[in-house]
């Protein structure tokens, strides 16, 4: 059990890249935190900077409050699962899973050894594996396998290497839940980094969005998605994508007047207030941030939109249903709908927004204008 | 534009040590312009299938038709049809344009003709700014396009897809899609695709072939596989979350029978248009399953209520999941991103019996399903 | 796609000319091990004859029967012994030097890495009789001509190029990833190496140093110039069938059937280790 505490941390490659740029963290003991981020944005720099494989230029690092600086990765009592899941394809699983407990480091006696291993298999579920070659493992085995071999040994911290990005959907889905109970069960402090946003807000205490080496927000999973801090935050917590839309917003006679399709198009009436509190928006230029399940659409003449729009193209899903609209004939907005809700290509429908879920960014910094309120 | 048929195809792969039954009976129409997806878990002989459709693979037993022809003795080239690899396959010694138009170079055609037809295509995916480039300097959203691009110039009556979109992030993999739908619609080609993803199935196909092991379980619209399911595979492989399962009995008394969760964590009241079905079966032990979007939170003491602790909440953005502990079994159901629950909270849900499916345990068969289709026919 | 019947046939005498063309000088001299003076020197020559294992008791034993010769007596298996002494030292001296070489190449980044690789590399495409008039003058010097360890030295130029660069792929394949996890699983440095490196290259070792055996066993110059009387090997001594007053046709043979075994031996052994060493090469999997 321990804290992970990284005090501008700088890691940058002898060819000159920074994959780390000063980087603070502090995640709190018995913690799930999970970085997410687009693949290159050095999620797995991090990690292996955590467990000592990659040696920091700069700043400093602690471990359950020991300073670790150059501290090789043997003496970090860290565990880690890694991308690729790493396990030795000349051991069996029973190897594998008990080759942290050999090391001579613990002295770890054979009979123990055993047990820690049962122990393990039984919480994942492995235990009919244990005499296969990891060859002859499917990709969710692998995946319980390298996750056994992390947690046979109590370590100080987990750092977990997108664990669930080579498991098909079908088996992510189990093994989100499963990691959510382990987590429950084991309460070790974790780091977690993913590029897949419904794994950081299903499993996170808090999330920390990396981006080009820094963490430009950190926060519950709830302030991520309605919070976002910036446009590409929000741009890539949430799917489909966020529409974006350029808007001149005004106040005028106790209503804000909205208008994200052009001076000609429709306009878009809020109250100041909203019932759950006042609405801030501020008179100017805007990037409207939408949801795209912020957006109902209603059949033309039904009188419960107020934004007439054609579908472009309707495409049911599974459980939903995606749909793209066309606003005033050249605005594109992308909603999600219900899967039940027939719409055809080329149909004339109108549209409503729920105000409250909107998100102001500005045009040129991208930030975050303001607050949002959320129920 | 031709359609095509399977009758009776097998696929045996032989090797010294084993026998491969790869594809077993299978029997497929696919009619003109339709948007056929072949989908299954890895080895269920999906890809075999696509492959003896194309002539990459020899066909062990049965008749493949496109058309009116038969085409079992006919090299690829002689089907007429174009098929788009999943490893993309492109000549690394070639550039873009040359990659694109070899299959025309190779059929023989003069070169004013292979570049207009170059600069169509190029134009339709929008990839004219890389036909001077190699291979190896694309993006691999490029090399898909480019890979469809060199399938689509020789105009073919048929056009297959072999995961086409496994290579690429989530993002490209939207557009790809899109890309892939829009093309569809344009070129009304008979398209036939290979997937192992269910979203991509759905969002693109017309109908659905779901393979497995070896064998066709269910040729379908998405509704068809949604709502009425042939066998607990299909059900089960199709919509997420998964869906729940849970084995019941069956218990009579005086005033009503019931549906009794074997180890008694719950019970339900027999949806009356069962009754017939049930009569027949005695002796079979059921199973029944529920999608997660078909569990709605209701407070009200209905017979169709569930009782249930919340084990796991997830807040997922544009929906939340919630997994109940209901006595021994789980149950995971979608709410609302309005919705939040803690760990232990107790919670009342409500399950929509038209929307229960109901299994033999033994066969997998989808007892309701059969049921539906019956009903429809008289 | 099918393929007709007669494509296959085609392929197929196809390949049996090329087996045959190939293979036709090996099945000569064995067969010429087995045959008498005079049905080696019959025209045409004869395909069915008396076998006879005269030769190999020539060779062996020192005999000299059957030969009209009267042979000068060769001792085949002091040179037998010598290749062996010979060859498989020059191999262990490459392994416990090759390894820990090719494993920094493949692993570490340091400056002039590659042009060391390629240092090693050239000693292979160097000509011999380039570098053996130099190396005989300071062989002469340090009084290392005509003995063991004089000659597995000069055999690395040709074993330990081939060590390096077959291991150095091997070990490009063995993920880092892997060293990774089990440093992370509480191992020191040499500890990961001999516990999950050495085992996964394990069929690449046993390639490389066959490969470089059978080039080392079948060396002739630098064992012509540089060893003497004492340390010739097999290729050397073979000469000797070529006497004064005539060429000793089945002793050769039958020197060669010999001296083929050991290889042959080798290969056969290390095949498995090559197939394992390939199926362990995709990690990952």
């Amino acid at each position: 059990m321990g804290s992970i505490l990284l005090d501008k941390i700088v890691k940058s490659f002898p060819d000159g890249t920074v994959a780390l740029n000063k980087l603070d963290l502090h995640v709190w003991d018995e913690e799930f935190f999970v970085i997410l981020g687009p693949s290159g944005a050095g999620k797995t720099t991090l990690l292996k900077t955590v467990a000592g494989l990659y040696h920091h230029n700069g700043g400093h690092l602690y471990i359950d409050g020991r300073r670790v600086d150059g501290v090789p990765p043997e003496d970090r009592n860290t565990a880690m699962t890694f991308e690729s899941f790493a396990l030795y394809p000349h051991l069996t699983v029973y190897d594998n899973i008990a080759n942290p407990l050999r090391s001579p480091r613990y002295g770890i006696p054979r009979d123990e050894v055993e047990r820690e291993v049962q122990r393990v298999c039984d919480l994942l579920e492995i235990g009919h594996l244990l005499q296969r070659f990891p060859k002859e493992l499917s990709g969710g085995q692998k995946q319980r396998v390298s996750l056994g071999r992390a947690m046979v040994r109590k370590p100080t911290v987990f750092l977990l290497d997108e664990p669930l990005s080579h498991v098909d959907a079908k088996v992510r889905h189990r093994m989100r839940l499963e990691l959510n109970r382990l987590q429950r069960e084991l309460n070790t402090t974790t780091l977690y980094v993913t590029h897949d946003y419904l794994e950081a807000l299903s499993l996170a205490d808090r999330v920390g969005i990396l981006e080009d080496g820094q963490l430009v927000q950190v926060g519950s999973p709830t302030e991520i998605y309605r919070q976002p801090v910036n446009v590409s935050v929000a741009e890539q917590v949430g799917y489909p994508r966020i529409n974006l839309l350029d808007a001149w917003v005004e106040h005028s006679a106790g209503e804000w007047q909205v208008r994200p399709f052009g001076a000609g198009g429709p306009v878009l009436f809020f109250p100041v207030s909203d019932g759950a509190g006042t609405l801030d928006w501020g008179t100017g230029e805007h990037l409207l941030g939408l949801r795209p399940q912020s957006i109902r659409i209603h059949p033309r003449g039904s009188g419960l939109g107020v934004v007439p729009a054609r579908v472009y193209v309707a495409t049911p899903f599974v459980t939903y249903a995606i749909v793209t609209l066309l606003v005033a004939e050249e605005t594109e907005l992308t909603a999600l709908v219900p899967p039940d809700q027939q719409l055809e290509a080329g149909e004339e429908v109108e549209l409503s927004f729920s105000g409250s879920e909107f998100l102001f960014f500005d045009p040129t910094t991208h930030l975050n204008r303001q607050t949002p309120h959320s129920a | 534009m031709p359609s095509v048929r399977l009758q009776q195809v097998n696929k045996i792969y032989r090797s010294k040590r084993e026998r491969v039954h790869a594809v077993r009976d299978l029997n497929l129409g696919i009619t003109e312009g339709e948007f056929m997806c072949l989908l299954g878990p890895s080895g269920c002989g999906k890809t075999s299938s696509l492959r003896m459709i194309v002539g990459l693979e020899s066909i062990s037993s049965g008749e493949i038709w496109i058309g009116d022809r038969l085409v079992n003795d006919l090299s690829p080239q002689e089907r007429n049809v174009a098929m788009s690899f999943e490893s993309y396959a492109l000549y690394t010694h070639l550039s873009v344009g040359e990659n694109i138009t070899f299959p025309l170079k190779a059929k023989g055609m003069p070169p004013p003709e292979r570049r207009k037809r170059l600069v169509e295509v190029a134009s339709m995916l929008e990839i004219s700014s890389l036909l001077k480039m190699t291979p190896s300097s694309l993006s691999s959203g490029q090399m898909q396009q480019v890979s469809l691009a060199r399938a689509l110039i020789r105009e073919p009556s048929v056009f297959l897809l072999d995961e086409p979109l496994s290579h690429l992030d989530v993002n490209l993999r939207v557009y790809t899609r899109n890309r892939i739908k829009r093309l569809h619609t344009e070129l009304d080609t008979t398209m036939i695709y290979v997937t192992h993803d269910q979203l991509e199935a759905v969002a693109l196909a017309d109908r659905i072939a779901v393979m497995n092991f070896a064998e066709l379980q269910q040729v379908g619209t998405r509704e068809e596989l949604l709502d009425r399911p042939a066998n607990r595979f299909v059900a089960d492989f199709i919509g997420e979350p998964p869906i729940n399962f849970y084995e019941v009995e069956i218990q009579e008394d005086l005033r009503e029978t019931t549906l009794r969760e074997t180890s008694g964590a719950f019970s339900l009241p027999l949806p009356s248009r069962w009754e017939s079905i049930l009569d027949q079966l005695e002796g079979t032990v059921f199973e029944i399953g529920v999608r997660p979007h078909d569990i709605t939170l209701h407070d009200r003491g209905y017979p169709q209520s569930v009782q249930g602790e919340c084990e796991i909440f997830e807040f997922l953005g544009e929906e939340n999941h919630l997994t109940l502990k209901v006595g021994e079994v789980r149950m995971t159901l979608v709410v609302s991103n309005r919705e939040f629950f803690e760990t232990g909270e107790k919670v009342t849900v409500y399950l929509d019996p038209n929307r229960i499916h109901l299994f033999s345990k033994d066969s997998g068969a989808c007892l309701s399903s059969q049921l539906g289709s019956e009903s429809a026919s008289w | 796609m099918k393929r007709s019947k007669l494509q296959t046939i085609f392929e197929q005498t196809i390949l049996c000319v090329i087996f045959l063309f190939i293979l036709f000088p090996i099945v000569w001299v064995f067969l010429m091990a087995f045959k008498s003076r005079g049905d080696i020197l019959s025209w045409p020559p004869t395909f069915l004859f008396e076998p006879t294992f005269d030769n190999f008791r020539n060779i062996l034993v020192g005999g000299s029967s059957g030969s009209a010769t009267g042979a000068t007596t060769v001792d085949f298996l002091g040179y037998f012994a010598n290749s062996l002494i010979i060859s498989c030292g020059a191999i262990l001296l490459s392994i416990l030097v090759g390894v820990p070489a090719a494993y920094a190449i493949a692993r570490f980044q340091f400056r002039g890495k590659e042009d060391i690789a390629f240092t090693f590399l050239s000693f292979r495409f160097a000509p011999e009789l380039l570098v053996i008039i130099p190396i005989y003058i300071i062989f002469q010097r340090m009084g290392l001509l005509d003995t063991y360890f004089g000659l597995i030295w000069v055999y690395q130029l040709i074993t330990l190029p081939m060590i390096i660069w077959i291991l150095r792929g091997y070990f490009e394949d063995v993920s880092v990833e892997l060293e990774e996890a089990c440093r992370i699983d509480g191992y020191g440095e040499f500890y990961v190496f001999r516990k999950i490196v050495l085992p996964l290259v394990k069929g690449g070792i046993a390639a490389s140093a066959l490969l470089a055996f059978i080039f080392a066993w079948n060396n002739f110059i630098f064992a012509m110039v540089l060893g003497g009387s004492d340390v010739q090997p097999i290729t050397v001594g073979a000469m000797q069938f070529m006497t004064a007053e005539a060429l000793r046709y089945g002793d050769m043979a039958a020197a060669i059937v010999l001296a083929a075994i050991p290889a042959l031996l080798l290969a056969i052994y290390s095949q498995k280790h090559l197939i394992r060493g390939l199926s362990f090469g995709a990690v990952k999997g």
